[in-house]
Parts: structure tokens; sequence; C-alpha cells
């Protein structure tokens, strides 16, 4: 979408904000705020209705905004956020999990047709990605206007991978869809090479080396959990004093059983947004193991979490004709 | 080298009880941790004990459809599959945790079953010294 489709769509937001605000129909708006550079946004909670001429709404809105409906002092009160497709799913497994209520929500989907990923930005553009001083669109590539020159880069090599799989269509669950005029969101058709497939090509000891080099350099900041919207547990099990079950240390194995422990406990929840991935200072790939324990829920039970409020998670329920490895 | 092994209260912890009062042989590199249920297993107790040197895990339940509280082993079917898949991902040999359902008179099949687990850690080890590369943590 061009600049102009973004503000154009900012500007909706901000009317329809307005009214929602005016019309009582919710206490607090979740949004998005510019921040210190032009490429961070920072989540707002608005509160009243004058606020409303803060909100924005670009192609570098990465944060999933469903995390905040973790906090539970806001248990009562009526909330409304902006959602783009893949937030939804989060929300969608909130709901089922009874973590809000569908009346206390309302929910607005916003048309976005790729998330920018800062990294790929980084590696393409190296040095000069801290010069930038605007960024346009135009048909199939994102071009970068430097002081001295611009740099015009395709869509495809820039966008995150999640947005690959997305169908840019208004979801049944959202009460409102604010999108471009007289044009459709195209999907995005380039296919990409599927991560686990090659990696899985690798041996035992090649795969222990990969995520021994990255377990052993985790500081265990906890941003990944912090940020998770299906990591809802209002006591952790990590911050247990009574047993302790890992170390304060931040060694391999610890950080081992931390991560793996934390990908089997959100399974039938995660709904692979890719926050842990982003908001981790040592770029760790941690996506690589929730979407691995997707495909496997997938082939196994069929279950795709988020897509639909009814289907139940697979660890939740059982079958008597499960599939029995075992002796 | 160390096996620790999570046994159901009802059946299988029983059923191990069964192999030492008929005196049947097995190794002795077996601890043993009872649980009330296989579904008490969660997969941090694996990972731990995994991360904190033991060469392999072993979790004993009922039989599915005899669990003693009617739908537990149903769920720890589904847990513990998944967790294999994961543990395979991350580089860690699948066959160093194993899944059996032992039943409290079958005091024979826990004495074949530990057998049968030193056997396959004895296999990952020698393979392992063979080709002079250690696929558990720490090495």
């Amino acid at each position: 979408m061009e600049n102009k489709q973004y503000s154009q769509i900012t500007v909706k937001l901000r009317q329809r904000i307005e009214e929602i605000f005016t019309q009582k129909v919710v206490d607090y708006f979740l949004v998005y705020e510019s921040g210190s550079f032009w490429f961070k946004l920072r989540p707002l909670l608005l509160k009243k209705v004058d606020e409303a001429e803060r909100v924005v709404y670009n192609r570098l809105c990465q944060l999933n905004l469903s995390t905040f409906l973790k906090t539970s002092f806001r248990k009562n009160s009526k909330i409304g956020l902006i959602v783009k497709k893949c937030d939804l799913l989060s929300v969608v497994e909130q709901l089922k999990n009874n973590q809000v209520a569908r009346e206390n929500l309302y929910i607005i989907q916003v048309a976005c047709d790729g998330i920018l990923d800062w990294k790929k930005i980084e590696k393409n553009l190296a040095s000069e990605s801290w010069n930038i001083l605007n960024s346009e669109e135009s048909g199939k590539d994102i071009i970068f206007d430097l002081s001295d020159r611009s740099i015009s880069i395709a869509k495809t090599k820039l966008v995150m991978n999640k947005c690959f799989e997305c169908d840019m269509l208004q979801s049944k669950y959202a009460d409102e869809f604010i999108t471009i005029e007289d044009e459709e969101l195209k999907p995005l058709t380039e296919s990409f090479v599927d991560t686990i497939l090659e990696f899985e090509k690798l041996s035992l000891p090649e795969r222990h080396a990969y995520w021994n080099n990255y377990f052993s350099i985790c500081i265990r900041c906890y941003s990944c959990r912090n940020v998770c919207p299906a990591c809802f547990c209002s006591n952790c099990l990590f911050d247990q004093q009574d047993v302790i079950w890992i170390n304060p240390e931040a060694k391999y194995s610890e950080n081992y059983t931390y991560h793996l422990t934390r990908v089997l406990h959100t399974a039938g929840e995660c709904v692979e947004c890719g926050e842990c991935e982003r908001v981790c200072p040592l770029n760790i790939p941690l996506k690589e193991l929730n979407s691995k324990l997707s495909s496997e829920l997938k082939n196994y039970y069929g279950y795709q979490s988020g897509k639909s409020l009814d289907e139940i998670s697979p660890f939740k329920t059982y079958s008597l004709e499960d599939l029995d490895e075992f002796k | 080298m160390e096996i620790i092994a999570f046994c159901c209260q009802w059946c299988s912890y029983a059923g191990a009880d069964l192999a030492g009062t008929s005196r049947m042989k097995y190794p002795a590199n077996l601890r043993i941790i009872k649980i009330p249920c296989s579904s008490r297993i969660n997969p941090t107790f694996i990972l731990k004990a995994l991360t904190k040197g033991a060469d392999g895990v072993m979790v004993a339940g009922c039989h599915p459809g005899d669990c003693h509280y009617s739908t537990g082993n149903y769920f720890t079917r589904r847990r513990l599959m998944i967790l294999k898949k994961l543990l395979e991902y991350t580089g860690i040999n699948p066959d160093r945790f194993q899944l059996y359902w032992i039943s409290a008179s079958e005091g024979h099949k826990f004495a074949e079953s530990v057998k049968e687990m030193v056997t396959i850690i004895n296999r990952i080890t020698q393979k392992n010294d063979e080709e002079k590369q250690g696929d558990k943590y720490g090495k």
C-alpha cells in the first residue's frame, strides 16, 4: 500500500475512534503512536477522545497489541483495539481461553498487506539504514529516500515471513474493517524457503551445535515471555519461589529447559505471530521452534490455532484412536 | 549411566514392585520417581532431567483405557509424542526418552523395558564415541 493509502487509513481510524469514544462504546482504546525514530511505533492506551489525533498507522506497525489484554486490572472495562489479521488470531485464542470477554472488546481490523521487518531492512541497506529520511511504495518495490539518493528494493525481500501466509481478508471476528478504497489487497504470492524442511536436513550433532550456539548466549531477559499474547498465566512456572525449576544462571542447560518448556506450554495458543523473535535482543530465531510445533499439531491433529473459536486445542482433549507410537 | 524413571503410582510402580518381589533381574541404573498419574508429567521434568545429567528418561504409565483416573494417559500420549518431536528438532537424540505402558501385573515387562532402555542408551553412547562427537549438551 502506498503512503497516501496509509494516510487515508490513519485519518479514517482517527475519525472512527473519536466517534466510538463519543458514543461511549468503550472506555479505552489500544492504538499505535509514533515513537522516537521514524521506524519505531509505540503502543498507546487512549483514555480521552481529544487524544485521538496521536493515532498513527503505517507499514511498520509490528507490535501485536493483544498482549496488553493480559493485564488483569482492566478485566471489567471495555477496550477497543486495532488489529491486523495476524493479531486477530491471538485475540481469538485469548477469547477461547476466557482471558477476555467478547462483549468487553471492540475490534477494528485494519487492512495490511505486509509488515516490514526491520532486521531485513538492516540486512539489505547495511549502514545506510540509519540515514533513511522517508519510505514510499511503488508497485512491487519499496523506495527508501536517503539524503543523496534513493534505493529501491523488492517488497518481498523486506516483508516479514509470516505475511506470505496471510490472505488479507476481513475476519468474521472483527467488528469493523477499515481498508483502502477502490482496490482489493492482493496476497503476497512469492514462495519462500521452508526453513523447517531445510533445517531437518541437518544431522543431530549439527542441529545441536546450531541451538547450542543460540541458547548459550541467551541472557534470559524474559522479553519473549512478556511480549507473548499466548503466555497469559498469572503465575508463571519460572517465577515460583517454593520450587525452583531452573537456576538463575543463564547457561545452556537452564535456557534450553526454559525455551522448550515455553514452547510446549503455549502449544495450542501460539499463533506464530513472531513477536518473540522480533523482541529478542540477541536475535535468537525463536519462531522456528513454534513453527515446528504448530506444523506437528497440524500434521497429527489437523489443528490450526486462531482460526475458529470452536476448535479446541489438541492438548485439552483426546481421542481413543490417537496415534500411539509407544509400546 | 543414570536413567530417571517416572512411574505412575497405580500401575507401573506396582509393576516395578512386582518385578522386585519376584526377584527379577534388571539393570541397576534406574532411579524411580513415583507420580500419581502419567499425565502429571510436565515437559519441564523431562527436560530438567536431561539437562541435569540423566542419560535417559523413561516414563511408565497405565495402558490406554485403563488409567486409574480414566483419561489421564490419553493426554500423556498426546503431549509426550509432541515433546519427542521437539527433542529431535533441537539436536537431542529422541531415543533417550521412552514411554512405556506397563500395568501392575506386568513385572516382567518392567524388567524388559529397563533392559531395552539401557541397551538403547549404550548404543547411543557407543555411536557417539565412535563419531567422537557428543549429542548431549555440555560435552
